[in-house]
């Protein structure tokens, strides 16, 4: 069959400047490898790396049909048809504010003269502060990263801020979360950071919430937002925040950190990738260890949670070059900055051509994230209070106590007269151990401890072994008051 | 190099304006030998974006291109670009525009600021660098 193929303009530099080929074949696909035998450069821009996808950006025409309305390569040809290559066109402006177009506010003579060094932008202007003032912004989490996004966003200008925590302000949060002071101790988190955002800004609308965000409410309180800041600790709530940020078409505006390294980044779906394409699953349980286990330094937030307010701002506003699609990585210690390209992932299972998860009412995140089976896998460990190991101690019974804390934590608190095993060394060093004596586990707050004693069992260590509930904290809370907590 | 007249130039700010907040798009029609291209006619094409992405994006649906294809085959014509605005942002490509751009044509972007057309710049993709160069609109 004899088919006219109509070459673009933009494909001509591949056809020696042809506009017009006349090919023979019977499917449209023969027609089109026919073409690439006789101008092989016209492969590079007709198909994917694979070599055997037609780039999504071309489509091809059988008469007035787009092939994909037929079938396919497969469709037959008869003599006398035209073909034609007709690209995709498509292009666009920087990303707009994801507000749109906001009418109605208005901006007070006092307003004026507190938000004057925005309205000095031009890229802010009247304009972008009457849009900050419409915002709605929800920050999930108070801890370290929460503070400087809430303190930022409320002296900025964001008309509302959503607060959801259900934590209480302790001691150690001290050292980071600057939004709370030392007469806040035992106070709910949100109430705390209310107090803190109502006296840097009182034109300020917040809203607090003192419970968890789980798959229940997350769609009704995020679904009053414009956008979200995720400065949560856990994977359960940042999968949780992505899902339903991705299900409504909101900004996910992430950041994490670890002792000294951060992240931030814009996960928009809209946009560019989700959560899920960067990380389709969380790591194993226990791998990586939280702040409260591993240490952070206090300035960090400091730094991941303003560069995530920055992000807020440029979404509200529009323009600037947002995180999206980009990961910002800092190393506070070593003192560098790494800027990655993150690619959208089309299998994505929330966001991808062929989405599987739909609703988040329904998901099991505990599970997703391995919280719920934690206990069903392992043996349990059996436990003993601060209190009785205390009371078996002043029996004279003999116990053998091993810490499995780092040098660096036994140098703030020693405990009794423990002997020092790292985890790493337990395997080799239990022939230190006597199976006849029950032999204590200690560490912070009894979890690294419940990891030792499961280490030592799979070495095929047969003695009695129990966990210090609640760690050395606990003995210090119940036992012997003189010890500091850390 | 762009060959273009003042009428079509003006046309194109124009468009811009009267669908500003939204972005505007056309066709250039014209012809293309050894990198200068003029162009003879220009097409105001629908932005088949949706309500809100119109404010930020463009696009023109496959069968808009092949009626213009046609167009340009019947009357001995190339097409030899397209126009679009970037209502509040500057008449420079963005990261988008790149993505989705192709060789050779010419890419016309007209900045809408507040309402008005203030600056109306062509460009074209280097093929060696793949990125958008600024091109000459030269007046005829």
């Amino acid at each position: 069959m004899a088919v006219k193929v109509y070459i673009p303009t933009t494909l001509r530099i591949f056809t020696n400047q042809r506009s017009e080929i006349n090919l023979d074949g019977d499917t449209v696909g023969q027609i089109i490898e026919t073409l690439a035998d006789e101008y092989p450069e016209i492969k590079k821009a007709l198909y994917d790396d694979d070599k055997k996808t037609l780039r999504s950006f071309i489509n091809i025409f059988l008469g007035d049909d787009n092939i994909k309305n037929l079938d396919g390569y497969q469709t037959p040809v008869k003599d006398g048809d035209e073909i034609m290559l007709i690209p995709a066109i498509a292009g666009g402006s920087p990303l707009e504010s994801i507000l749109g177009e906001v009418k109605g506010e208005k901006l007070s003579n006092d307003e004026i003269m507190r938000y004057s060094r925005h309205l000095l932008l031009k890229e802010v202007g009247i304009k972008g502060q009457k849009k900050l003032k419409a915002a709605k912004v929800l920050i999930v989490g108070l801890g370290g990263l929460g503070a400087p996004l809430a303190q930022y966003l409320a002296a900025a200008g964001v008309g509302t801020i959503g607060l959801i925590d259900y934590d209480e302000v302790e001691e150690s949060n001290l050292q980071r979360q600057v939004i709370h002071g030392t007469r806040d101790i035992g106070r709910p988190k949100v109430a705390s950071a209310k107090d803190s955002i109502k006296q840097i800004n009182p034109l300020v609308k917040v809203e607090t919430y003192n419970m968890p965000l789980n798959a229940e409410n997350a769609v009704d309180l995020i679904g009053k937002y414009d956008v979200v800041a995720d400065a949560s600790d856990n994977y359960q709530t940042r999968y949780l925040v992505n899902d339903t940020c991705v299900l409504l078409g909101k900004p996910d505006v992430f950041g994490a950190m670890y002792q000294f390294e951060g992240q931030a980044t814009v996960y928009y779906a809209k946009e560019g990738p989700c959560y899920r394409c960067l990380y389709p699953a969380p790591p194993p349980k226990g791998l990586v260890p939280s702040c409260a286990m591993g240490g952070v330094v206090g300035v960090l937030p400091g730094i991941i949670g303003t560069i995530q307010a920055n992000e807020v701002i440029k979404l509200i506003v529009g323009g600037g070059e947002p995180l999206v699609g980009r990961l910002w990585m800092f190393d506070a210690w070593h003192m560098r900055l790494k800027d990655l390209k993150i690619c959208k992932d089309p299998n994505c299972p929330v966001c991808g051509e062929n989405p599987t998860i739909t609703e988040v009412e329904d998901y099991d995140y505990d599970g997703f994230c391995g919280v719920a089976q934690e206990q069903d896998e392992e043996e349990p460990v059996e436990g003993i209070e601060a209190k009785e190991l205390k009371r078996r101690l002043d029996n004279g019974e003999k116990i053998t106590i091993i810490d499995v804390r780092e040098p660096h934590e036994r140098a703030i608190v020693r405990f009794l007269d423990a002997k020092a095993i790292p985890i790493g060394q337990l395997g080799r060093r239990q022939d230190e151990l006597d199976p006849n004596v029950d032999t204590v586990f200690v560490c912070k707050e009894g979890k690294r401890s419940i990891l030792a004693v499961n280490t030592l069992r799979e070495e095929g260590y047969k003695g009695p072994m129990y966990n210090l509930k609640d760690g050395i904290n606990a003995w210090a809370r119940e036992v012997d008051p003189s010890m500091p907590e850390y | 190099m762009l060959t273009i007249s003042k009428e079509n130039i003006d046309q194109i700010a124009a468009f811009a304006e009267n669908s500003f907040p939204h972005e505007c798009c056309g066709i250039l029609f014209g012809s293309v030998a050894e990198q200068q291209k003029i162009v003879r006619e220009i097409m105001s094409v629908t932005n088949s974006c949706g309500n809100n992405e119109r404010m930020y994006h463009f696009e023109i649906t496959p069968e808009q291109m092949l009626r213009a294809e046609k167009y340009a085959v019947k009357n001995g014509l190339d097409i030899v670009g397209f126009y679009h605005s970037h209502p509040g942002f500057a008449a420079i490509p963005s990261d988008y525009d790149l993505h989705c751009a192709f060789p050779v044509y010419s890419y016309i972007i007209a900045s809408v600021i507040e309402g008005k057309t203030l600056e109306v710049r062509s460009w074209t993709i280097n093929i060696a660098s793949k990125l958008f160069a600024p091109e000459k609109i030269i007046y005829n």
